[in-house]
């Protein structure tokens, strides 16, 4: 998560980018909470986890 | 340190290529030489291009000459012929079996002097390039048990298909693209192609073939989102093999490998397939070669140049799907049609492949899953007829890869309609030929599912030599 705020932090411009694909469109609320570098970072995280094996294979 | 920190660290310390050091281990790269490490014998051809006419073409507007028949015509199919051959619920129960002659011409070609239909002018021109089998013969009366045995080996679905065989047995000639690849003719109609024709059945799940679309995006969720830097998802990769480096060591499950390997080879494919399919560095002389519908996406003539492309980067079996081969009825003008599609392009690739050098280590296969009756399905009138599925006899050819050019294999009767003597080629035995080219006993190439080991060719099949070199 460090990293990806590090990363999304120095590049804001490409973190809006990111926030932007994808059906769900992000509403006032939740831009104002947080910056986009911060959802961008989340977004990385969440898609790293949703693609493990532990995530879909009950074991 | 660990097996992954060990692997990187030498890695870089060995100035490899960076991708070396992501993932567990070459296996999971695409980089093994498969399960048998080395062929069992030295192999004629290095890859395959299976040029699949689906829908089961006709034998009698192609590739059977049978000038008795125009005699017979309208007649009824004596029944001796027939004998005890199965018939579909189509035209089994038709009162009348009426012979159907073909309208078109044959005449002897090159040197061999094979005879081709006038529909294949330009497979006709490179026809002391190919072996033409007359006698191929299946078990299966209907299209989707048919295709599925013709890949599989199997008509019940489940087995893996020749191409994650050879991937399986022999591994991958480039890591930056899928060994095996299938593209399929766009907006053409007919008997369903299912994903299991490509699949790999119980085998791992890298090993299926890779759908190349025509479309600007070849295949389908390969390129990152906006937003999403190259750097950004190899970091993404290396963090989740951590993770699931983790789960491994308590789980071990082989399944996990095969999602990681897919993830890599889909990254890899980020870069490498754009460039396969980039046909802008290609020659107007080639379009030329190929015929005018080349330059459009999607036409069997540009999937057969993109195959060329895919085997010079050393993808292993290339599959290419023509479908419309059905000619239930119109047969005349349907075999026309289909011939018009397909025959320039078969030709060209076979000629662009041998100035290339390619051709003796490439092996190409033109056929589908049947043939077609003698008699008329449906009403047989001065011009028009139908013909209905013929499993027991049906030509197909096979050029370059250590197969002999210029030459038949085995002969039918006067109504194609009955293999005549030894000669004759089952699935299995096809199957049993196409691993001993690539360099594989097909009795050695085993994989055990369920209590048992299996094979393409099961417990059938024998490599026919009088095709080869």
């Amino acid at each position: 998560m460090t990293e990806q705020r590090d990363y999304f932090a120095a590049q804001p411009e490409i973190a809006k980018e990111l926030t932007a694909v994808g059906k769900t469109k992000l509403d006032k609320q939740t831009t104002e909470a947080h910056s986009h570098s911060e959802i961008a970072a989340w977004t990385m995280v969440a898609s790293t986890v949703l693609n493990l094996d532990a995530y879909y294979m009950v074991r | 340190m660990n097996r992954k920190e060990f692997l990187k660290r030498s890695a870089a310390a060995a100035g490899i290529a960076p991708w070396l050091s992501y993932g567990f281990d070459g296996t999971q790269l695409g980089l093994a030489s498969g399960v048998l490490g080395a062929p069992h014998h030295r192999p004629k051809a290095r890859r395959i291009i299976y040029l699949y006419m689906a829908g089961g073409p006709s034998q009698f507007e192609t590739f059977s000459h049978k000038p008795e028949m125009a005699r017979w015509a309208g007649k009824e199919l004596p029944k001796e012929i027939l004998g005890e051959q199965r018939l579909t619920g189509m035209s089994g129960n038709q009162a009348s079996l009426p012979v159907a002659a073909s309208p078109y011409a044959f005449r002897p070609h090159g040197e061999s002097g094979i005879e081709i239909s006038e529909l294949l002018p330009h497979t006709a021109g490179i026809v002391d390039n190919i072996c033409l089998v007359n006698t191929m013969h299946s078990e299966a009366i209907n299209h989707g048990p048919a295709n599925t045995f013709m890949q599989t080996g199997s008509q019940i679905a489940g087995r893996p298909s020749i191409g994650a065989w050879l991937r399986y047995g022999l591994g991958s000639d480039n890591p930056n693209l899928p060994p095996f690849v299938v593209m399929r003719t766009k907006g053409k109609g007919g008997q369903p192609l299912f994903a299991r024709l490509w699949g790999n059945g119980f085998l791992p799940a890298e090993y299926q073939g890779v759908m190349f679309r025509p479309e600007s995006d070849p295949v389908l969720y390969l390129n990152n989102p906006g937003g999403m830097q190259d750097s950004a998802r190899r970091s993404m990769l290396d963090r989740l093999h951590e993770l699931e480096q983790l789960s491994q060591e308590k789980i071990f499950d082989p399944a996990i490998d095969s999602r990681l390997a897919q993830y890599e080879m889909a990254y890899r494919m980020q870069s490498s397939v754009p460039d396969a399919v980039d046909l802008t560095t290609e020659t107007d002389e080639v379009f030329s070669l190929y015929g005018p519908d080349s330059k459009e996406a999607g036409t069997f003539a540009n999937n057969c140049i993109m195959a060329r492309r895919l085997a010079e980067r050393g993808v292993k079996f290339i599959q290419l799907y023509h479908q419309g081969w059905d000619q239930h009825g119109n047969c005349p003008k349907g075999v026309k049609n289909q011939c018009q599609e397909t025959d320039q392009a078969s030709a060209a690739l076979i000629t662009d492949l041998k100035r290339r050098g390619l051709l003796d280590d490439t092996l190409v296969i033109w056929g589908g899953e049947f043939g077609r009756t003698a008699y008329s399905q449906g009403k047989l009138t001065a011009d028009n007829y139908g013909r209905d599925h013929h499993p027991a006899c049906f030509p197909l050819w096979m050029a370059g890869g250590g197969v002999r050019g210029g030459m038949t294999y085995g002969e039918t009767d006067a109504f194609g309609t009955n293999p005549l003597g030894e000669e004759k080629m089952h699935v299995h035995d096809f199957h049993a030929t196409l691993l001993h080219l690539l360099g594989i006993d097909h009795k050695r190439l085993t994989y055990k599912f369920q209590g048992r080991s299996f094979r393409l060719t099961d417990v059938h099949g024998h490599v026919n030599h009088d095709l080869l070199v």
